[in-house]
């Protein structure tokens, strides 16, 4: 964590305080601050750091952020900042307010801003930033060079560089790296990479993530149907792509919603009431409905004593096949026609022998327990060791198909298949796990 | 694709296609080939391409492909991969092997630098390939001397800066030092620049890639002095590893294994539950305690899914919490156990009462399973509230303990921690159904 900033310093003092806190940093403490030191800290920073900074903020903070700034500032903030930033700004506000944002922009600008904001939200091209730098084909070396030197903004990326022929049709890449090492009587076309990867714009968000991520680039372009530059995904926006993904899935996983460490415990409450609450009516359906087994639990009180056991162990192995097939999922290995069958028929055989071996586990367990501590009424140990035996493998292979089935049904539906770790689904595997064990019982016993 | 290319048996053709490839595709289609195939892949493959292609594999794969080498093309080709790789790989080879290929190599090795670290440490992932000028050079002697040294790096977008002692300074932005102009000394274009230590966790060094959106960390050691950095791909890689890791323990999965058979994966899932049905054989017994109130009380048990597993559900919950802020190290534990306590206080008590008045409801309607409705909702609507109290306190206590004893917290996983809450939640509920019910005994 970051150290105090002492407020009570002059402002001589303060800004020597502040230089090396880094904009995040800052973003993270910004909104803690009373009016008069958010008004300081402005002052003090200079504008290039309170982009940076800005960029950082939740949408409430950037609003109260931009209130306090002059008109003028508030142009060159929003000159400062990369085109997916701000289009992520703008978009994140109100409807109402966004002309009032986009008139301060330059119109060159607010139409990349406007362009963008037309992609849907999981095509490459919602996460494109605009500020690349195009190189003609013919350039000699030395032009290219001062293009790249004089030509570009501080937001530009300018690492790699996206070579065009005279239709403006992307050719090939060339590194930075490459371009200052090269002679300068040598031609473009000798240093440029033209095997490249690049994705198109209506291609999935996945899809562009997945390509930098295997081929180890920082950058990639992305490409209208007839091969021109629209824009680039940098491995920094896909970075944060993957951890709110698989940030997600945890939370999913864990049966939460939106989690922030900094919500007080009243906003926990509210988030995480409705799903208890879900789980809680559906589990007192469950309870009317099984009292139809009043008369075995009467007359053999015993079976209680194995029921959690049965429905934890058929819980754990659910949750097992789940968590394998949402990562499959979430890593692609799904997309080939056959595979989600084979990914179907391995999970099955799993779960088909690892239940009979914990139900052969249990079954002597059961035995031996009631060997020891013997129940009430005459019951064998070893029938009530077969009843555990016959409900437990039941339902733990039923879980386990319904894990691994539900997330590929729901990724068909192009719906989020980690919805499938939800109360709905637990009380479903319970259900069925207590209407299996109850009515061998009954068979058994009565 | 690669397959049928092998099959044609036309090495020009095939040695044409290898050259276009991109690596990472070319591994990819390499795994599926049979051991007379990727000898055939070996044979046309210039070594610089085969070190490639190796990087590429999972590091098992890639020691296993190494071993087939003689001796001296080992050497040739780790020496030619990134040392953090190269490290990796060697790191799976057996023990002899390992140190018949590390005598070979030179003592200064940046790879035998590497594998000193343990796996979690910042070091062991870091690359020694880098750019570094001194702070009173001019900028016009800087560029030269980036522009001779480019081509042994990855990227020269950020340009470190150490004094004559190797003593970290701070970091210039390629474009600053393109644009200055001389005279003027690289020390004026330093920009405050974060940095990480070589024996910090790697989780925290890629948290702050990603926080300040940087694409490379400069990693020094105690003393400051500059030893290499962590480039945003090698982060992005350590960081979907982790989120895997931690998702699979939630889900009491052991780490995946890649390609195994059913038969193998079973064996492999087994172990956790077993350990898990071990864990939840205590009930039983607990159970057993209160016999004469289930016999009396049978109505008791119809509730006992929903006790069990809304305590199970709130202590997941909590629990993925506690992991993560252990995880990403971030401070404040206590404080927010605090919140995740009140949390349960308030939450617990809104479904307790949900409860007791469904339970009051469902009594009345079946009046032949209990003379006394009101009681059995005060049992279960109370047991409800106490349980959803006990379960985060439980959930936040087994990962700190663990934590504290430097096991690692992610082993409590969901189910570990939901079968102990069963143990608790079990416990409460007949203890309560006696306490209330004695009088109906």
């Amino acid at each position: 964590m970051i150290k105090k900033i002492n407020f009570k310093h002059s402002d001589e003092q303060l800004k020597k305080q502040l230089k090396p806190l880094f904009a995040y940093d800052l973003a993270l403490y910004y909104p803690l601050l009373d009016d008069l030191e958010k008004k300081r800290l402005l002052n003090l920073i200079g504008l290039d750091k309170m982009t940076d900074m800005f960029v950082e903020l939740d949408v409430e903070d950037q609003l109260d952020l931009i209130s306090r700034l002059s008109e003028a500032k508030q142009k060159t903030l929003f000159r400062n900042m990369e085109s997916d930033d701000l289009k992520e700004f703008i978009e994140d506000i109100d409807e109402e307010n966004r002309p009032q944002i986009m008139s301060l922009l330059s119109k060159v600008k607010a139409k990349t801003i406007s362009l963008l904001l037309t992609y849907d939200e999981d095509v490459a091209a919602s996460i494109m930033s605009t500020d690349y730098i195009s190189i003609s084909l013919s350039n000699t070396i030395k032009e290219a060079t001062d293009h790249v030197i004089k030509d570009s903004k501080e937001t530009d990326y300018i690492d790699t560089l996206f070579v065009v022929d005279d239709e403006k049709r992307i050719v090939g890449l060339i590194d930075l790296k490459d371009l200052i090492m090269a002679r300068s009587n040598q031609v473009l076309e000798k240093i440029m990479i033209d095997d490249f990867q690049f994705v198109y714009d209506d291609e999935t968000i996945e899809k562009a993530i997945q390509t930098v991520v295997d081929y180890d680039r920082n950058v990639i372009p992305v490409l209208d149907s007839d091969d021109h530059i629209l824009g680039i995904v940098t491995a920094d926006d896909v970075f944060d792509e993957i951890i709110e993904a698989s940030e997600d899935d945890y939370q999913k996983m864990a049966l939460l919603s939106d989690y922030e460490s900094s919500s007080s415990a009243f906003e926990r409450t509210k988030q995480r009431l409705p799903w208890l609450m879900i789980a809680v009516v559906l589990n007192l359906l469950m309870a009317s409905f099984l009292s139809i087994f009043e008369g075995t639990l009467q007359a053999v009180t015993i079976i209680v004593f194995f029921q959690p056991l049965i429905l934890g162990m058929a819980g754990n192995i659910g949750t097992q096949a789940l968590a394998v097939t949402i990562l499959g999922i979430n890593k692609n290995e799904f997309d080939g026609k056959h595979i989600p069958k084979d990914h179907l028929f391995k999970e099955v055989l799993i779960g088909l022998l690892n239940s009979v071996l914990l139900g052969i586990a249990a079954f002597i367990f059961v035995t031996l327990f009631l060997t020891l501590f013997p129940a009430q009424g005459d019951i064998l140990p070893y029938r009530m060791g077969l009843v555990v035996f016959f409900a437990m493998s039941a339902s733990m292979f039923v879980s386990s198909f319904m894990g691994a089935l539900i997330p590929i049904i729901l990724n068909k539906f192009d719906q989020d298949p980690s919805a499938a770790s939800g109360p709905l689904m637990t009380t479903v595997n319970d259900l069925f796990a207590l209407v299996i064990y109850f009515s061998i019982a009954t068979l058994v016993f009565l | 694709m690669l397959k049928e290319m092998i099959q044609l048996n036309d090495e020009h053709i095939l040695k044409e296609f290898l050259d276009d490839i991109h690596a990472h595709d070319l591994a990819e289609l390499f795994v599926e080939l049979t051991d007379q195939e990727k000898n055939k892949v070996f044979s046309l493959l210039p070594n610089e391409k085969l070190a490639e292609l190796v990087s590429y594999l999972e590091a098992e794969d890639a020691a296993e492909i190494l071993t087939e080498f003689d001796l001296e093309k080992q050497v040739e080709l780790v020496e030619m991969m990134e040392p953090d790789d190269a490290a990796d790989i060697i790191i799976e080879l057996d023990k002899e092997e390992k140190e018949e290929l590390l005598d070979k190599l030179s003592d200064d090795s940046e790879i035998k630098e590497l594998m000193q670290y343990d796996e979690d440490e910042t070091g062991s992932v870091m690359t020694t390939l880098f750019i570094v000028v001194e702070p009173d050079l001019d900028v016009k002697k800087a560029t030269k001397k980036v522009i001779k040294e480019a081509d042994q790096v990855e990227s020269i977008n950020t340009i470190f800066v150490a004094d004559e002692k190797n003593i970290y300074l701070g970091a210039v932005a390629l474009r600053d030092l393109l644009k200055a102009k001389t005279p003027l000394e690289v020390k004026e274009l330093i920009m405050e620049y974060p940095v990480s230590i070589d024996t910090d966790p790697i989780n925290k060094t890629v948290q702050a890639i990603r926080n300040y959106g940087i694409y490379e960390m400069p990693v020094v050691d105690e003393y400051g002095k500059l030893l290499g950095m962590v480039t945003l791909d090698d982060a992005l890689d350590v960081y979907q590893e982790e989120a895997q890791e931690d998702f699979e323990k939630l889900a009491a999965l052991p780490e995946t294994e890649e390609d195994s058979g059913p038969l193998k994966t079973a064996m492999h899932r087994i172990p956790w539950l077993i350990t898990l049905l071990i864990v939840s054989l205590p009930i039983a017994l607990i159970t057993r305690q209160f016999e004469h109130v289930l016999t009396a009380v049978a109505i008791l048990i119809v509730f006992q899914p929903l006790i069990l597993g809304s305590a199970g559900n709130v202590a997941t919950q909590t629990l993925a919490v506690t992991l993560q802020m252990l995880s990403t190290h971030e401070k404040g534990i206590i404080k927010n156990s605090a919140k995740e306590i009140l949390t349960g206080i308030m939450n617990g008590f809104i479904i307790g009462l949900i409860a007791f008045v469904m339970t009051n409801i469902f009594a009345l309607i079946n009046t032949s399973l209990t003379t006394d409705p009101l009681l059995i909702g005060l049992v279960v609507g109370l047991s409800l509230w106490l349980t959803v109290i006990v379960a985060p306190i439980l959930a936040i206590l087994i990962p700190l303990a663990l934590h504290t004893f430097k096991l690692d917290p992610a082993v409590a996983s969901g189910p570990f921690i939901t079968t102990l809450i069963d143990l608790t939640a079990q416990l409460i509920y007949f203890g309560l159904a006696t306490l209330i019910l004695g009088g109906l005994l």
